[in-house]
């Protein structure tokens, strides 16, 4: 069998080019393996050959990320190689990102498998752990035989074309997909076996790990009200009798809006309440319930605030999932802000 | 309480002039049968359909599913409060059919949600893992419903509830369950004088002091409890409070499937009457630990006060029993999840270990799948996730309607369908194989 040809991106301090104050050397290229490289090279052993080493300062891939990342692309396809490894970057949060790039763009750009290695923590593994395999690794070069053994393990895999197991089992950072799988035992009898080793204050290891959400800021207060718009949004999913536009009771896949320009309130003759995710027998008698229109009405008249935006947003957020939320929330957010509406009564259900 | 289970094993079914046991055989007689679905003459006609595992035969459109089961002393009957007087149940001996189940199948009515009603179970082929009914073999009842139900009414008259459908929708679902109780108990009735293949004892003895006390804590917001449900009210009655209940009530039917709800985590009565946390926890009383009693509770409504109010009650039943750990199960949803991980947080901030099973809800891969969490739920079982969608090769036969319901494509075709069609997959209380791995 031929020897797997394997390209190995470091930055300049790993090449052996220099420290920190070489941080801004543009991207070049060596024969063979290069300093770490050597112990990777030792790791791939027979079955892959480090065919170059192509390097970059941190510094210098960073503030001319495009043309860099062109550069470092088209130096690395000249050597045809089947697979990239880059880093490890550990808990360098400039190499990893570096590193991160450099996968993924040879992934995308050559159709070439990558693999990295990072310290869960390194700022770069949020932006491209979905994207591409991340060994898991020490936060520093203490653990480079750690970090190059799985590196090198899975380069092999990859270059091969083998399926690759879970994240437990390969070593990899969760590439935040879940996937199925059967087991021996029962939820039942997992739960229970679970339970008697945190009871015990034995390890034990969840089998779901809980979310990591990112913060978002909240926009400043509206200065002030009386010269404000605002708009009512909502996931409650109160729509114009019909449902127009089909907007489902669950799992939504769209959002709408609907003019309540010279209307004093909803009637419930105009309007029905779709939400699959709680009793709707209230709101269907009165839809005011739930987008006060009414009040919002008489809010404007008394001065309180300026007007109210002639349009109401509404999905229905039963089971909805988050990337769709997400997006949903962006394109209303565009709306708004070309209306110029100055803040918004978000009515949750 | 002591309860005596006696199982018979039954290798087939068969139609013949007697309704009767013998030699591995349930018999039944078609006639006697069709006069108890047409007892309360709600519908215009009940199918009957046996199918068994390994058939080309799709399933759809399931509501509830039934372990035949028969009190044979210490109690007025199974599915008290349903079939018979709310008396206690769960000791003395109870008799069951293993390997059979009463299946109930009807097309949505007029007035009922359908986004998600479907529930399928394939006997053969790729997808008949994902259900342990594939392995029953199935007495499928397919209910039609008296032509007025399926006259188109007013919009006014459609759906104004989408979440629990019209009043004659509710009345209708549980008029097919009434049934589907009163078939499970009449068949388990072939059985009900004879010697079971083996009998199994259940009861709460004394174990050492030094066993660590287990509380399983039953979040159970619609289900049957002696025949009480919120479906049964104009609205859902939240804050009822947490109460205790015996394991062994589960294995006489006194906690019952009502509502036709996300398939994949569905509590059908068969899940509940063979609980697999409640026979876990059985098996090990003794062993391991000491199972001290199970805490049953509905979800405290939308108002934090009443899920405060819930969940504070029933952390402190949990501690009054000496719980040292906790095993949690859930409803599913939005609102049910919060009530969950209060109950989570409360328990581990009075010392007491806790554990949750729960299936997953992660449609694409940047999503965590979690509807609620706290930090203190660090140890949980999950039992798959019910957005990964699967194939399902052709079959030769469907049983219980003709179109996939909201996607209106054939039943009997290949089909691409999240898992959360497929009853009992991801099944909220542990009672499969499944899991999900971080990949």
């Amino acid at each position: 069998m031929d020897k797997i040809r394997v390209v190995h991106y470091v930055n300049q301090f790993f090449a052996g080019i220099g420290g920190e104050e070489k941080a801004s050397t543009a991207p070049g290229v060596k024969e063979g393996p290069v300093g770490p490289g050597q112990l990777l090279q030792s790791l791939v052993a027979d079955k892959g050959e480090i065919v170059a080493t192509v390097f970059c300062g941190d510094n210098y891939i960073n503030e001319n990320w495009e043309s860099a990342i062109d550069e470092i692309v088209k130096l690395i396809s000249g050597f045809h190689p089947s697979v990239v490894i880059a880093g490890p970057a550990f808990g360098s949060g400039r190499h990893g990102i570096a590193c991160g790039g450099v996968c993924h763009a040879v992934q995308e750009r050559l159709g070439l498998p990558a693999i990295t290695g990072m310290y869960e923590e390194n700022p770069a593994v949020d932006q491209y752990r979905s994207m591409i395999y991340i060994a898991s690794t020490a936060d520093t070069v203490v653990g480079m035989k750690q970090a190059m053994s799985v590196m090198a393990k899975l380069a092999v895999k990859l270059a091969l074309g083998e399926p690759m197991g879970s994240a437990a089992e390969e070593g990899y950072l969760s590439r935040g997909r879940r996937q199925n799988e059967f087991v021996a035992k029962t939820g039942a009898e997992r739960a229970v076996d679970m339970l008697m080793k945190k009871m015990k204050r034995e390890a034990f290891i969840t089998e779901w790990p809980l979310p990591k959400y990112d913060k978002v800021p909240p926009a400043p207060p509206v200065k002030d009200l009386s010269k404000a718009t605002i708009a009512l949004v909502t996931e409650g999913g109160c729509v114009p009798k019909g449902n127009p536009d089909r907007i489902e009771s669950g799992w939504a896949t769209k959002w709408a809006q609907y003019s309540i320009k010279g209307l004093s309130c909803l009637s419930n003759e105009s309007y029905e309440c779709v939400h699959g995710g709680f009793d709707t027998t209230r709101i269907n008698e009165d839809p005011n319930r739930l987008i006060p229109l009414d009040v919002m009405v008489d809010i404007e008249k008394e001065g309180i605030i300026a007007r109210l935006h002639d349009h109401y947003f509404v999905t229905v957020g039963s089971m909805g999932n988050i990337r769709d939320m997400k997006k949903f929330g962006n394109e209303i957010a565009k709306e708004l802000k070309a209306a110029h509406v100055d803040g918004v009564i978000l009515i949750a259900t | 309480m002591r309860l005596e289970l006696g199982t018979f094993f039954v290798k087939d079914i068969v139609f013949s002039e007697k309704t009767k046991w013998e030699g591995g055989v349930l018999s039944i007689d078609p006639k006697e049968l069709q006069v108890l679905l047409n007892e309360d003459r709600k519908f215009e006609d009940v199918e009957v359909h046996l199918v068994r595992p390994g058939e080309r035969t799709r399933i759809v459109h399931i509501l509830d599913i039934v372990e035949p089961r028969i009190k044979v002393s210490g109690g007025s009957c199974v599915f008290p409060g349903l079939i018979g007087p709310p008396h206690s149940v769960g000791a003395g001996r109870t008799h069951r059919l293993a390997g059979v189940a009463v299946v109930e199948t009807a097309e949505p009515i007029v007035g009922e949600s359908t986004y998600w009603r479907e529930a399928i179970v394939d006997m053969s082929g790729s997808a008949a893992r994902y259900s342990c009914f594939s392995k029953n073999i199935n007495l499928v009842l397919n209910f039609k419903p008296k032509k007025e139900l399926l006259q188109r009414k007013t919009r006014e008259e459609e759906v104004k509830d989408v979440l629990r459908g019209t009043p004659e929708a509710i009345e209708y679902n549980a008029s097919i369950r009434l049934v589907g109780f009163k078939v499970a108990s009449y068949l388990a009735e072939a059985a009900q004088n004879q010697e079971p293949d083996e009998v199994e004892t259940y009861e709460l003895t004394s174990v050492p002091p030094s066993l660590p006390k287990v509380i399983y804590f039953c979040q159970e917001s619609w289900a049957y409890i002696y025949g009480d449900s919120p479906v049964r009210y104009k609205e859902f009655m939240p804050g009822l409070m947490a109460t205790l209940i015996h394991p062994s009530e589960f294995m006489d039917g006194a906690v019952a499937n009502s509502r036709t709800n996300l398939a994949s985590n569905r509590n059908v009565t068969y899940v509940l009457q063979n609980h697999p946390v409640v026979k876990e926890l059985y098996h090990r009383h003794g062993k391991d630990l000491n199972f001290a009693g199970i805490v049953i509770y509905r979800v405290g409504g939308t108002k934090m006060e009443e899920k405060e109010r819930v969940t504070s009650y029933a952390a402190k039943l949990g501690q009054l029993l000496g719980a040292q750990g906790a095993i949690l199960t859930w409803g599913g949803g939005g609102h049910f999840a919060v009530d969950l991980m209060l109950l989570c947080q409360k328990l581990e901030r009075m010392g007491i270990a806790s554990v949750i099973i729960s299936p997953e809800m992660a449609k694409n891969v940047d999503e965590s799948g979690f509807v609620d969490y706290v930090p203190e739920a660090n140890a949980i079982v999950s039992v798959g996730n019910y957005e990964e969608e699967i194939h399902l090769p052709a079959m030769q036969k469907v049983v219980g309607g003709s179109k996939i319901l909201e996607t209106h494509y054939d039943a009997g075709g290949e089909l691409i369908v999240p898992l959360r069609n497929i009853c009992g997959a991801t099944n909220r209380v542990g009672f499969e194989r499944l899991t999900a791995v971080q990949y």
